[in-house]
């Protein structure tokens, strides 16, 4: 169970988290929305240890996180996988090389034996026969799945997702979320996926919850969302520009 | 209509922001000292630095050594005509290269080769975020990029510094013999004349003082940049300004010491 508690955190004069709230249970997919820039990555980052709020606790199955060394921290890391908005893959690495390099670093597992994990984990996620490929030679979406293998191949136990399915197009976004869900089926992890794809949170998410104005102001099923009258909300998912939402930030 | 900034405060800005600084590059210091005997455990790493920054660097070195070593004794000769016999050509030349123009040519050549090409890869993966995503897979971005490029530098600029020597002593011999009318015996004789060991470890011990330097701010300048491309362009020419004002600056305490 992940329990964010009072979390604030700013860049200068900028609030960008402003005492956020949210308990995310174990097991469950829950979607993050919020407008871009609205701080969504950075609440990502809070959990897995990234940056550190300016006030406020962070727990993960009731340790808190927040008052972590950087060595605790580091061993805690190994409980998750992240994928980022860009994949950030290794440039100097070849896909398996990245892929491999938790498993490589962590384990005594042989060289054969990663490769075989790597195979296996490319295979997961629709990317079979791309190991000795560089990044630059793969599309966005490729490179997004790569990324998504990185983060399961250390067999996770929470997996964040930072923009899972910006920048694709729809067809390879139902291919991303079709994958986050099996993942979830799967290997029963629990995830944690920020955006402002509508149609995405819908599919994949247990719980949906919103951050704006860096509160946490809804969180209930994918279908109590669709129904809520919180006009913030109903703006957002309607992506209409007349609300209370300003236009111009 | 233009406002005027409040000098005060932009003073006290910039203070803060320099000890901020000074905090930043302490604590980053700190952090690969204790890392530092990791290296050898992922010697891998290291060794691939020591190529791009040694043996790649090899040519620019040649190229500058030649000519340093050539101007060095027409220059030399210029002044020494009428007043000083020729024999001390090579004593000049020798002591020159050694003690000073081959460790500091050297580093200022490797920091606009080398250490611009760190603080471009390495802000190039701060804001592609490939640094956060070496955190989140529980691996300490200074022990695997920072260390291996500092033992680097720490390593190969005193060898070059060997090879700059050489050369450059070499084209000083070449250039008195073919153009200046003094005999390689004459040169040599000079060069020997003087001769003492500890030049010779006074200049490689600057040369690895540099190579630190280089591989420090590079790192530094890469760990910190923000703002995309441009923050990228703006941290490479830091990471070469910085590294080459760093670099006479050190040399000048450390040859007080040395040689003082």
């Amino acid at each position: 169970m992940i329990e964010i508690k009072e979390v604030y955190k700013s860049f200068g004069n900028n609030q960008v988290l402003n005492g956020v709230d949210l308990n995310i249970n174990t097991g469950e997919t829950i979607v993050i929305l919020g407008r871009s820039g609205c701080g969504k990555s950075v609440l990502l980052k809070h959990i897995i240890g990234l940056m550190q709020p300016d006030k406020g606790q962070i727990f993960i199955d009731g340790e808190e996180i927040t008052a972590f060394s950087y060595k605790k921290l580091s061993n805690l890391r190994r409980k998750f996988g992240m994928l980022f908005q860009g994949a950030a893959l290794f440039d100097s690495m070849t896909v398996e090389e990245n892929v491999g390099l938790g498993l490589s670093e962590h384990t005594d597992f042989t060289k054969e034996k990663i490769s075989e994990i790597v195979k296996e984990k490319l295979r997961m996620v629709g990317m079979a026969g791309v190991e000795n490929l560089k990044p630059a030679e793969l599309s966005g979406g490729m490179k997004k799945r790569v990324g998504l293998a990185r983060a399961i191949a250390m067999d996770p136990d929470i997996v964040l997702y930072d923009e899972p399915t910006t920048g694709l197009d729809p067809i390879m976004a139902d291919v991303i979320n079709e994958l986050i869900i099996s993942l979830r089926n799967t290997l029963k992890i629990t995830s944690i996926a920020v955006t402002h794809d509508i149609v995405s949170a819908y599919k994949i998410a247990d719980r949906v919850a919103m951050l704006y104005e860096g509160k946490i102001i809804w969180l209930g099923t994918p279908e109590e969302t669709r129904n809520s009258t919180d006009p913030v909300v109903q703006q957002f998912i309607h992506g209409s520009s007349v609300g209370p939402i300003p236009t111009l930030t | 209509m233009f406002k005027m900034k409040n000098p005060l405060r932009v003073v006290g800005r910039k203070t803060t922001l320099f000890f901020e600084d000074l905090g930043g590059v302490a604590l980053f210091i700190k952090s690969i000292l204790l890392n530092l005997p990791g290296a050898f455990r992922r010697f891998h790493l290291t060794a691939e630095q020591m190529l791009f920054m040694g043996v790649n660097s090899l040519p620019l070195i040649l190229v500058t050594s030649i000519f340093t070593g050539g101007v060095t004794s027409v220059q030399g000769a210029y002044m020494f005509s009428d007043y000083v016999p020729m024999r001390y050509l090579g004593t000049a030349v020798g002591k020159s290269v050694i003690m000073e123009l081959g460790p500091v040519l050297t580093a200022l050549v490797v920091a606009g080769r080398v250490g611009a090409a760190i603080a471009a890869e390495l802000g190039t993966m701060k804001v592609t975020e490939q640094i956060d995503a070496l955190e989140t897979l529980a691996l300490d971005p200074v022990k695997y990029l920072v260390v291996p490029r500092v033992v680097s530098g720490l390593i190969m600029l005193p060898v070059l510094t060997i090879f700059a020597d050489f050369i450059a002593i070499l084209g000083a011999l070449a250039v008195c013999t073919t153009f200046l009318d003094v005999s390689s015996y004459t040169f040599l004789s000079g060069l020997k004349l003087f001769f003492r060991l500890r030049d010779v470890w006074g200049g490689l011990f600057k040369a690895m003082t540099f190579g630190g330097i280089i591989a420090l701010i590079g790192c530094y300048q890469g760990f910190n940049t923000s703002g995309g491309a441009e923050g990228v362009g703006r941290s490479t020419t830091r990471a070469v300004v910085l590294a080459s004002v760093l670099i006479l600056i050190t040399d000048y305490i450390l040859a007080s010491f040395l040689f003082g």
